[in-house]
């Protein structure tokens, strides 16, 4: 058709002739009934519709005014002619609805203009900020060597000597240097002070440190009867996992500090992590399988049930990370036999999502700023992978260590992630956003419930 | 139960033998490994020798942790699923992203050094590039989502013909003459500027399609009081008929 009138002049006259004609044939029939039901008053219907043509509204008024007055019989007759009249009045109406409904598709399409330019991507840089040496670190995928205090100082395992790391001025300090017949070290946790660190050999033994003085302030004895290869703090109780495949939860402040024990590993414990409420704790096995114990279901006996018993992973469970956005929300990683990332409803025990990621995961970490999520992974790209929650979109995928990836640990800001693998290098990357936005998130954050508490996450 | 922990801490003693060798860079130390190597089984031997020379001392202390490891390699083992590719990770190690002549410090900065290295290999190397081919991956992402406001664009395009053409039928045609061919530009004007995408057309595009409304709105007014005296003819006609 468009065509056409494009075309030739000829037949754009001859098609403009017919839609007149089409206008004039549906107002024939209309008259006539007109004519029919009121042959008499003719001349009425006439100045009603001349008064409808000319001004829509103002012949709506005098009608009304019109039917006060008068007879039924006349009203009941002008009633018909008022609904004939109506029908005229929406014949015209319906013109100027047409441009009415171009005017929305603008607004929406205005409208979808709008939120593209609202999602500027961050920029995730692909490479290291940083690279240390660290020489002689374990590769053993079964241990915790690596954490950042709330100090802002890194600790480090490498061999039988813990390294410390002030982020802040860029030093390098020693701890300790564990002797023959107790190292190495298998784990390192910062207490949720930022001063005192918890130091896990592999002859059983727990050592409690003051890096501010360098100075041991106990020894944690007669708990487990193989290596401690994961730590985690909740206040002053610091939970221990064994080989052995124990959970014990000590009290530093007592002389006796074996509060409570957590049966239910038959494998070495190499997952250990306290919710941020420091309700629930979730410990991840060699054995395939994830607990969660509750805090206190757990104060009523010494020999406690777990609260759930998580069994589809297929391989084993290092990589624990609660979320901290979303309560009762728990990311599990599964080694080499597994891949897969996991989320777990830990009130109800469900499962939520499984994602497979193709590779060993050996650490997750969650942004304390965005919605996504860090995983670190083994053979064969050794990559470092940023996903978006809940969706599970790869948003990059950070390469440059040759090993696997076995330790991650995130700065106090949150922006900064730090990550050691069996290549002997211990690399910073910025991944989680710039500083300055986080001190616009960082009020925010304060003003969250519980802020206080995420702290010993 | 000996022969079985030989068999197994060979391998394990031999990696350690040729990372004291790259330590060291001395070979007269290989008989003394060899001697700790037999002996390391029984500890009061360790003791005995521990007693003995300076040097030997020095060996030892490097051969411990081996030994630590050595022997407790046979606990991992089962359940050491997880671990199971250490040796090539050692060897790995050895050929890692540092030259062996360099000095290793702990937590020393090597950002700068690193980053020479991994350029050489990237140089050299075709993992490095495939890795690079991930970053346009994402641009490709970008360029799909650029067709979208495209398609969109052409939908509202699309829309206009639509008013122009009831407009064609309520307008008649001794006086719409001038209007039509009016209308037949702006089109063409449309048409062309579609094929373009900057905003500025993109303003200009929305400028044209509100004229267009408001111009038939106007010309609808303008051709009623002719529709009126049509009608008015028609229903006299009417009139006189029935008369």
């Amino acid at each position: 058709m468009d065509a056409g009138m494009n075309n030739t002049s000829s037949h754009y006259k001859t098609q403009a002739r017919c839609p007149l004609q089409e206008h004039f044939l549906p107002r024939k029939p209309s008259k006539e009934n007109l004519d029919r039901f009121i042959p008499n008053r003719s001349a009425m219907n006439f100045d009603y519709a001349h008064f409808a043509l000319t001004e829509g509204r103002k012949g709506k008024d005098q009608t009304a005014a019109v039917s006060s007055p008068s007879k039924e019989a006349y009203r009941k007759q002008l009633a018909e002619t008022m609904n004939l009249n109506h029908t005229r009045i929406l014949a015209f109406r319906n013109k100027p609805q047409a441009p009415v409904e171009l005017l929305p598709s603008n607004h929406s399409a205005s409208l979808h203009q709008q939120p593209k330019s609202v999602k500027p991507r961050r920029y995730i840089p692909q490479t290291s900020e940083r690279t240390l040496d660290a020489p002689d670190i374990v590769d053993d995928f079964y241990l915790n060597l690596l954490d950042w205090g709330s100090a802002n100082v890194l600790a480090i395992a490498l061999d039988h000597t813990v390294y410390l790391w002030d982020a802040s001025t860029g030093s390098t300090s020693e701890l300790v240097t564990i002797d023959e017949e107790k190292g190495p070290v298998t784990s390192i946790n910062w207490a949720p002070d930022g001063r005192h660190v918890a130091v896990g050999l592999n002859n059983s033994e727990v050592q409690l440190w003051d890096s501010a003085s360098n100075r041991q302030l106990r020894t944690l004895k007669g708990g487990h009867q193989s290596r401690v290869g994961s730590l985690a703090w909740n206040n002053h109780i610091l939970t221990t996992g064994g080989m052995d495949g124990l959970i014990i939860n000590n009290d530093v402040r007592i002389r006796s500090p074996i509060v409570e024990t957590y049966r239910g590993h038959t494998q070495e414990v190499c997952g250990l992590k306290w919710s941020g409420s420091g309700q629930q704790l979730a410990s991840g096995g060699n054995d395939n399988v994830v607990h969660i114990w509750d805090r206190s279901v757990a104060s009523s006996n010494s020999t406690t049930q777990w609260l759930h018993r998580l069994e589809e992973h297929t391989s084993a469970v290092k990589a624990l990370a609660w979320c901290p956005f979303q309560a009762n929300l728990l990311a599990t990683g599964g080694g080499g036999g597994d891949r897969t990332i996991k989320f777990w409803n830990t009130h109800t025990g469900a499962c939520l999502n499984s994602v497979d990621t193709g590779s060993q995961v050996c650490s997750l970490l969650w942004s304390k700023n965005e919605r996504e999520l860090l995983s670190s992974h083994g053979f064969t790209q050794n990559q470092l992978t940023l996903w978006k929650y809940p969706s599970m979109v790869k948003m990059a995928e950070l390469t440059g260590h040759t090993s696997r990836v076995l330790y991650m640990a995130q700065s106090p800001d949150g922006c900064t992630v730090a990550s050691a693998a069996g290549d002997e290098t211990l690399r910073f990357w910025n991944v989680f956003g710039v500083p300055e936005t986080a001190k616009k998130a960082a009020p925010k954050a304060v003003s969250e419930p519980f802020s206080h508490v995420n702290r010993i996450r | 139960m000996p022969e079985a922990r030989d068999r197994t801490e060979r391998p394990v003693d031999y990696s350690t033998i040729f990372a004291n060798r790259r330590r060291h860079g001395i070979l007269l130390d290989e008989p003394d490994s060899r001697l700790s190597l037999i002996e390391s089984p029984v500890n009061p031997d360790i003791g005995s020798i521990g007693g003995t020379g300076g040097l030997v001392r020095g060996n030892f202390t490097t051969w411990r942790p081996g030994n630590g490891r050595g022997g407790h390699t046979p606990f991992r083992l089962p359940q050491g699923r997880e671990n199971m590719p250490i040796v090539t990770a050692r060897r790995g190690r050895g050929g890692g992203l540092l030259p062996s002549w360099y000095p290793r410090t702990p937590l020393r900065d090597i950002t700068h050094i690193v980053r020479a290295i991994e350029r050489r290999r990237g140089a050299g190397t075709g993992g490095d590039d495939g890795r690079v081919i991930e970053i346009p991956t994402h641009r490709q992402v970008g360029v799909l989502e650029s067709p979208v406001p495209l398609s969109g664009e052409h939908k509202c395009s699309m829309v206009t013909p639509g008013p122009s053409v009831g407009f064609k039928r309520s307008c008649p045609p001794s006086t719409a003459k001038v209007q039509k061919m009016l209308l037949d530009i702006t089109k063409e004007i449309a048409e062309e500027e579609a094929g373009f995408i900057t905003p500025e057309k993109k303003l200009l595009n929305s400028i044209d399609k509100v004229e267009k409304i408001v111009m038939a709105e106007i010309q609808k007014l303008k051709s009623t009081p002719q529709a009126k005296r049509e009608e008015r003819e028609k229903r006299v006609r009417t009139l006189m008929t029935m008369r």
